[in-house]
């Protein structure tokens, strides 16, 4: 873990800030406040590791408007909205826009450590999970290209066989290259390898 | 020559001729000889009957100049406006001048030796007699130069009556003891009197009729007159008898003296009068309770001066009961339906006033789980905990600002005047309003503030009126989807009142004449404005100012009200 996981909090309110500042504080919790959405913005960077707890109602600039910027950004924090009244047409716009959960003002404090703690859990599992692909990412990078041919239509379910005639070349040099591949990719079974390629495959997509 | 002389009758000679005789036969009978006493003796004579000729002459002229004289004393006698009549006894008439006998309304003629009483009135002639005869008998208990009213003469012509004053005295005349009287007639006196009494009666009647307590008070503050009302009340309250009666009694020091509850009002009244009297004011109107066991009244004075203020004044007491009655039930209705639109007002904003109450709860339930958890890890250094522990204090304090705020606001209760600095209630509306403009995107600018202008009002009233008005706004704007969402309120200052301006960036009033936004029954959709307007206007109203739209505003709606300002020196 490169980077510390913070709670990031933005509120106008300066004694509810404040407070939950104190409170995430005194629970151990390493915390970053904002008094605008604006100053959060200028303040993190779209890497910012932790989750976002994060006033909906605020003048200049209100928390989905903040929320829409992040996206923009490329900020990838699990949010938690908090709110003196889940009126449903916040709602259902902040479910749309990602947000990972919305709690009620005033909230039970055993619940907003819960759902922070839920909230950090799910930013550490997504970064791990993105570390792990982007291991991939590079594993598959460093494949030849013939290699990658191999992979490619061996994870669409081509025998040895069906792969040597698409390729032009003899089962042998097929089984090689996979055997090769499999080692690189460190992938232990054909089905571990067709989920990295379908990754590899949608990053390639998103390349293009 | 003394021949031809003597056959000329003496009579028709002229006076200087008789003389120049006179003188020649003195002349001669000095000139002859003493012993022609026959002669002589004749010269005498002559003398003697020229003399007696121009004696007799005189006497002649004399006599004349006596009888022009008497005939023009009997005209002065008979014509003279005082009416001279000589009475014998039983009022017997012996004498009567011209004008007397008209006074009596008969010709001297039928007056004479008559009863002067059969030309009175019956009940006069008694007191006739009695006066004639105590003038003739020398009476010492009447006085001789005795004035007498005898009223009731019956004049022939028009039949109506005369007044007639004799002035008697007794004399002596040829048929002994006679009694004279000039006779002067005062009846023009004796009509304007009476006329005059019955209009006393008149006036005394209509304020006897007039259902208000009325005392007519002289310059010195004495009472000169009290109605019928007056007196009722004055026996009702078991008021000591001078007071009851009123007359000569001096109202001023009366009510200066006032003791007890009624003390303070009495005071008031007895400086109006003062006022009054002096000329200081034209009227003095005041309004007081008098209330009696199991009933509550109201009174109102009313000072205005007489024809002048150094000739007293009218005071007047009006029982307004009634009229305060109906004021205290339609000040009540007033109330209720104000009441109404304020919880009406809450009901609009009750989920931004939930967020705002929210907010402070939440950072309190903050600071004192922070608390909690220091001390569960040991971290009890007690500058750190009262930090914390002074957050919850100050957000429990920013709730019960809020929840005092909204109480005030909603609590059913009656008009209470104070005097209050405007800037104040503004900031108490605004307060209430921040997070119903935030939440809908609106900035309030407070454009002028007013430090230090005081109004007299109902605060929490002001307060209803400036949230409408703003509330009005923030929800035009909102629907209207405007890019520019402002509202401003401007305070002015003008001389003896304040303008309050409540402006907008909405879309702006209806087209339609304002007045229409008014009307509490508009049928239009958004009926529940011109009801929150009705209800702002009375509200205004009752305040003694006015609540209006500005017609053709350069941008979005405009309203003003103005309030008067507080009394110099007053306030809260």
């Amino acid at each position: 873990m490169s980077r510390a996981a913070t709670v990031f909090v933005v509120d106008d309110d300066d004694a509810l800030r404040e407070s939950l500042v104190l409170m995430l504080e005194s629970r151990g919790f390493q915390v970053q406040a904002f008094a605008s959405g604006q100053a959060f913005l200028q303040g993190t960077t779209a890497d910012a590791a932790g989750c976002l707890v994060l006033d909906m109602r605020m003048p200049e600039m209100s928390g989905l408007e903040l929320q829409e910027a992040m996206l923009r950004h490329g900020y990838q924090l699990p949010i938690l909205f908090l709110s003196a009244f889940a009126d449903i047409p916040s709602t259902v716009h902040a479910i749309k826009g990602g947000a990972v959960d919305f709690l009620e003002k005033p909230v039970e404090m055993d619940v907003l450590i819960q759902h922070i703690r839920q909230a950090l859990a799910a930013d550490r599992q997504r970064r791990r999970q993105r570390r792990a692909e982007q291991q991939i990412r590079s594993r598959y990078e460093q494949l030849t290209p013939r290699q990658r041919d191999v992979m490619g239509l061996a994870t669409k379910g081509l025998s040895n066989k069906e792969i040597a005639e698409a390729l032009g070349i003899s089962s042998r040099t097929v089984e090689n290259h996979r055997a090769l591949l499999m080692e690189r990719m460190e992938a232990d079974n054909l089905a571990v390898l067709c989920q990295m390629a379908a990754l590899c495959r949608g990053e390639g997509d998103r390349a293009t | 020559m003394y021949d031809d002389e003597t056959h000329e009758p003496l009579r028709v000679l002229s006076k200087p001729e008789l003389t120049r005789r006179l003188d020649a036969l003195i002349a001669e009978l000095g000139d002859s000889p003493a012993a022609d006493a026959q002669r002589q003796l004749l010269l005498d004579l002559q003398a003697h009957q020229i003399e007696l000729e121009m004696q007799g002459r005189e006497l002649r002229e004399a006599q004349t100049g006596l009888e022009v004289s008497r005939d023009h004393y009997a005209r002065l006698f008979d014509l003279a406006p005082v009416g001279f009549v000589v009475l014998g006894r039983r009022g017997l008439i012996r004498d009567i001048n011209l004008s007397g006998a008209r006074m009596l309304g008969r010709p001297r003629a039928e007056l004479v030796d008559k009863p002067f009483a059969a030309r009175l009135q019956a009940g006069d002639k008694t007191r006739f007699l009695r006066h004639v005869d105590g003038i003739l008998a020398g009476d010492p208990s009447v006085p001789c130069n005795d004035t007498l009213v005898v009223r009731g003469i019956d004049n022939a012509d028009d039949g109506d009556y005369r007044t007639l004053r004799l002035l008697s005295v007794a004399r002596r005349g040829d048929q002994g003891t006679e009694c004279l009287s000039a006779m002067i007639d005062v009846t023009g006196e004796a009509r304007a009197k009476a006329k005059e009494q019955r209009s006393e009666r008149l006036r005394q009647a209509v304020l006897d009729a007039l259902p208000a307590q009325i005392a007519v008070i002289g310059s010195d503050g004495r009472i000169l007159a009290v109605n019928s009302a007056w007196r009722h009340f004055a026996e009702r309250n078991a008021a000591p008898a001078e007071v009851r009666d009123g007359l000569g009694l001096d109202y001023l020091a009366a009510c200066r003296q006032a003791k007890g509850k009624d003390a303070v009002d009495a005071r008031l009244i007895a400086d109006g009068i003062d006022a009054v009297l002096a000329g200081r004011t034209a009227q003095f109107v005041h309004e007081y309770p008098c209330h009696s066991p199991g009933r509550e009244h109201w009174f109102a004075v009313t000072v205005a001066p007489l024809r002048d203020a150094a000739d007293g004044a009218v005071v007047v007491h009006t029982d307004i009961s009634e009229q305060k009655r109906a004021e205290r039930d339609s000040r009540q209705a007033r109330e209720a339906v104000a009441q109404a639109a304020r919880v009406n007002a809450v009901g609009i904003l009750a989920s931004s006033l939930v967020h705002e109450l929210t907010q402070p709860l939440t950072a309190a339930s903050f600071f004192s789980s922070t608390a909690a958890a220091m001390m569960a890890v040991g971290k009890t250094e007690p500058a750190e905990l009262s930090r914390v522990l002074d957050g919850v204090d100050a957000q429990i304090m920013r709730a019960t600002t809020i929840i005092r705020r909204l109480r005030d606001f909603l609590r059913r209760r009656e008009m209470e005047m104070k005097t209050v600095e405007i800037d104040r209630v503004v900031g108490e509306a605004l307060g209430l309003l921040h997070w119903f403009a935030t939440d809908h995107g609106v900035d309030i600018k407070l454009a002028q503030p007013a430090p230090g202008l005081t109004v007299q009002v109902d605060p929490i009233q002001l307060e209803q009126v400036l949230i409408n008005l703003i509330c009005n706004s923030i929800v035009a704007i909102d629907n209207a989807h405007e890019q520019h969402r402002e509202v401003a309120v401007a305070i002015d200052a003008r001389r003896d009142q304040i303008e309050v301006t409540v402006s907008d960036s909405g879309p702006g009033l209806p087209a339609e004449s304002p007045d229409h936004l008014f009307n509490i029954f508009s049928s239009r959709r958004d009926a529940h404005l011109g009801m929150g307007l009705a209800i702002s206007r009375d509200i205004v109203e009752a305040h003694g100012g006015k609540l209006w739209a500005e017609r053709e505003p350069d941008e979005g709606a405009v309203f003003h009200f103005t309030l008067p300002l507080a009394a110099e020196g007053a306030s809260a």
